[in-house]
């Protein structure tokens, strides 16, 4: 059954030259990296966006989150490609007959199951995110986290079973090479140059998002960075988190309380009236892209001194947001006192447009965009 | 190379310590789903996980590789590999592209989100897709012009004429209907040859006369005397370059595989080639250099000269590439048989119009 299938499959010249060892091994390789800078990128994002108590994510330096995160999506994008041509090249391996020989054949095939359904599953809800695309029953964040450790382990087991094939398949032949084998090493790098090719393709085509030089390249990325008021997108509107009134209301206060000696309440006259600071910060969306402003505005640690709160203290940013998640954010101890952690009241020396959270909101080196609460009006220390 | 027909198990301590590593981090991953019933809805994940891998093997799969045998596969040689990377990458980014495409995250409130025209945007990454394919296509075609651009083809033929041409023919033929055939298919290779994807010189290597029958552009080079390795040894040595010289009994030849083989000779490493015939002999063979010990003491016209051939391109360590195996005319029965392999050829109809004379059925062409 092998051997038709193989036959059907490969280029009528050459049956199974392409559904070879080496080429797997080699897409494999490429992929196993791909998937692991993923994995390792992402759950960094996960950790700093819930972190359990043993993790203190540092706020220097201030750009290391913007890389991290536009790796994690630029690599899953680079993935979709090799992921593909990879199932393609082993897809032959399906019909092999018997389908195991013993347990530890059993356990090895049982293990593709995980492997594949969850890099297909991790790659497609990862573009889904990206576009804002939810058409699923369950929270994004869950299961791509979840499904990426079952992802990751089975690949792990993998990368166990495959390990002496893979060498072999690597290994230089011991024979002389023959015209024969030379026309094989042709085809096969012609197929990996068409699979890395489009891997770049892709990468081309939306990396433009958070590299500036390449906007205008980025044709399949949902967002162009220097698209939208003030010159950089918006990912919440302020008609969707329901705050149209309440940011523009004259009663607005802003309050600093929770621990401190002297609780403050301020209205914007007297926050702009405070010492100033700039600093010019990213903002890296955890959907991939990114751009950076120069940022005026008051440094949350002047305000936690004007409090009297302690000089170790948290806190906790509260927005007026209505409407959907990430309606508060947590500085740690090294946030809250970085000297560019700012409550900013200007971008480009323009006071902030709504959409971008007027009249104040939280910009800090080295955070995630969806941590950059917009519309403050608290400051609460722990 | 592939493990076609063998069936292999994981085995070696790298197994285990991958099973015994990776089962935690995946147990770990389910129980953050089944902590989190409420976000992780286990058994919709489930369906979704175990449905990508289903929907990938019995549909993506299977479609990438009927697209792979109808359309692909059946592309000649330079442009297989551009087509192929071409078609694959436009699939990515049409996929890459489709949610945008769709419009699923556009939003009423936030027009930072899909900023562009998105029909037009896939439609420009499609196109430069495909103008990459192009440019890789004319360089690849470049590069074997180049390299294929020395590289002589000759037949090896005789003028056709009554009496000597094809004798094994008759019966059932007559003797002018065994030149007939002869000189058709002799017109069949030249044609052939002539609109061959190479771009070097072509040339008859004659005994006899040219006829009408000699395209224009192909320079007559007379065949030498003594055996038919004497007179290949002479005709490589007046074409005094890298030759490809194939024989007049193969109407079915393409221009493809003409195209393949001084290819195959113009790659670096590639030393001679080699078409071995299904009666032992061959009806090709092409040499980098001419080298008259190539043909000493290989018996001619016999069953195993194309073995004797071949182990001798290997004696004198000449790397040999083997072209694809043909069915040559000797008998009548081989006649029909290839006949049936070019049905449209100038030798079919003269096969054709004998075996209708003579009643001699026609029979399939697979032997």
């Amino acid at each position: 059954m092998t051997e038709v299938v193989q036959r059907a499959l490969g280029p009528a010249a050459s049956p199974s030259r392409l559904h070879s060892e080496r080429i797997a091994a080699i897409l494999g390789i490429a992929l196993g990296i791909a998937f692991i800078t993923c994995f390792v990128t992402g759950v960094e994002s996960h950790l700093i966006q819930d972190p359990p108590g043993w993790f203190l994510w540092t706020s220097r330096p201030a750009g290391l989150y913007r890389v991290t995160q536009s790796v994690h999506v630029a690599t899953g994008l680079a993935s979709i490609p090799l992921l593909f041509a990879k199932l393609w090249v082993v897809y032959p391996k399906l019909f092999e007959w018997p389908p195991f020989t013993n347990v530890a054949h059993f356990l090895e095939r049982a293990s593709l199951v995980p492997l594949i359904g969850g890099g297909i599953f991790e790659v497609f809800t990862g573009l889904a995110n990206i576009n804002q695309w939810y058409p699923w029953p369950f929270n994004f964040r869950t299961v791509h986290f979840a499904v990426a450790w079952i992802t990751i382990g089975a690949l792990i087991v993998h990368i166990g079973a495959k390990w002496a094939v893979t060498r072999r398949a690597l290994s230089r032949p011991d024979e002389p090479p023959t015209p024969e084998s030379k026309e094989e090493a042709l085809d096969r790098r012609r197929f990996l140059l068409g699979v890395f090719g489009a891997s770049g393709v892709v990468t081309l085509f939306t990396v433009g998002q958070t590299v500036r030089p390449l906007e205008r390249l980025a044709l399949l990325a949902p967002r162009r960075p220097s698209v939208g008021p003030q010159g950089f997108p918006v990912n919440r509107s302020a008609a969707e988190a329901g705050v149209l009134e309440l940011a523009r209301d004259p009663g607005y206060r802003f309050t600093v309380e929770g621990k401190v000696g002297r609780p403050l309440e301020l209205t914007l006259g007297q926050l702009r009236a405070l010492p100033q600071h700039e600093a010019t910060l990213p903002i890296q969306c955890v959907e991939g892209w990114s751009t950076s402003q120069r940022w005026r505005g008051v440094r949350v640690r002047d305000l936690l001194e004007m409090a009297g709160a302690d000089d170790d203290a948290r806190a906790q940013v509260v927005s007026l947001q209505r409407r959907g998640a990430f309606d508060t954010s947590d500085l740690n101890r090294w946030h809250a006192h970085d000297r560019d952690t700012l409550l900013a009241l200007e971008v480009d020396g323009e006071p902030l447009h709504l959409d971008h959270g007027f009249p104040l909101r939280l910009i800090g080196p080295n955070r995630p965009g969806v941590m950059q609460t917009k519309w403050v009006t608290r400051l609460v220390v722990s | 190379m592939s493990t076609r027909g063998e069936v292999r198990a994981p085995s070696g301590w790298q197994f285990w310590a991958g099973l015994a590593a990776g089962i935690p981090v995946m147990a770990f991953g389910v129980g953050w789903v089944l902590g989190h019933p409420g976000r992780g809805k286990p058994v919709e994940l489930a369906k979704w996980v175990v449905g990508a891998d289903l929907l990938h093997d019995a549909v993506l799969a299977p479609v990438a590789c009927l697209v792979g045998v109808l359309v692909v596969a059946r592309l000649p040689g330079t442009v297989r590999a551009p087509v192929r990377a071409g078609l694959f990458t436009s699939a990515i980014v049409f996929a890459v592209g489709y949610p945008a495409l769709r419009g699923f995250g556009r939003n009423p409130t936030n027009p930072t989100e899909l900023p562009l025209d998105y029909a037009t945007a896939v439609a420009t990454a499609l196109g430069v897709v495909w103008v990459l394919v192009g440019l890789w296509w004319a360089v690849a075609v470049w590069t074997t012009r180049r390299s294929t651009r020395s590289v002589a083809l000759a037949v090896i033929a005789k003028a056709p004429r009554p009496g000597s041409s094809k004798t094994r023919l008759c019966p059932p033929c007559t003797p002018d209907e065994a030149a007939g055939v002869a000189q058709a298919a002799l017109e069949d290779t030249l044609s052939v040859m002539a609109t061959a994807p190479v771009a070097g010189s072509r040339a008859a290597v004659l005994e006899g006369e040219p006829g009408s029958w000699l395209p224009d552009d192909f320079a007559v080079v007379p065949q030498g005397a003594g055996d038919l390795g004497d007179r290949l040894a002479g005709a490589f040595a007046a074409l005094d370059g890298p030759a490809v010289v194939i024989a007049m009994d193969t109407p079915q030849v393409t221009g493809e595989l003409l195209g393949s083989a001084v290819e195959a000779l113009g790659r670096p490493g590639t030393d001679a080639v080699l078409g071995l015939t299904d009666d032992g002999g061959y009806w090709a063979i092409g040499l980098r250099r001419p080298d008259r010990r190539v043909f000493e003491g290989v018996p001619m016209s016999s069953p195993d000269t194309g073995a004797a051939q071949l182990e001798r391109l290997h004696d004198l360590g000449l790397a040999t590439a083997l072209l694809p195996r043909l069915r040559d005319v000797d008998t009548f029965a081989d006649a029909i048989a290839v006949a049936a392999e070019a049905p449209r050829s100038r030798f079919a109809t003269a096969v054709e119009r004998v075996a209708a004379r003579t009643g001699t059925r026609k029979r399939s062409g697979r032997a």
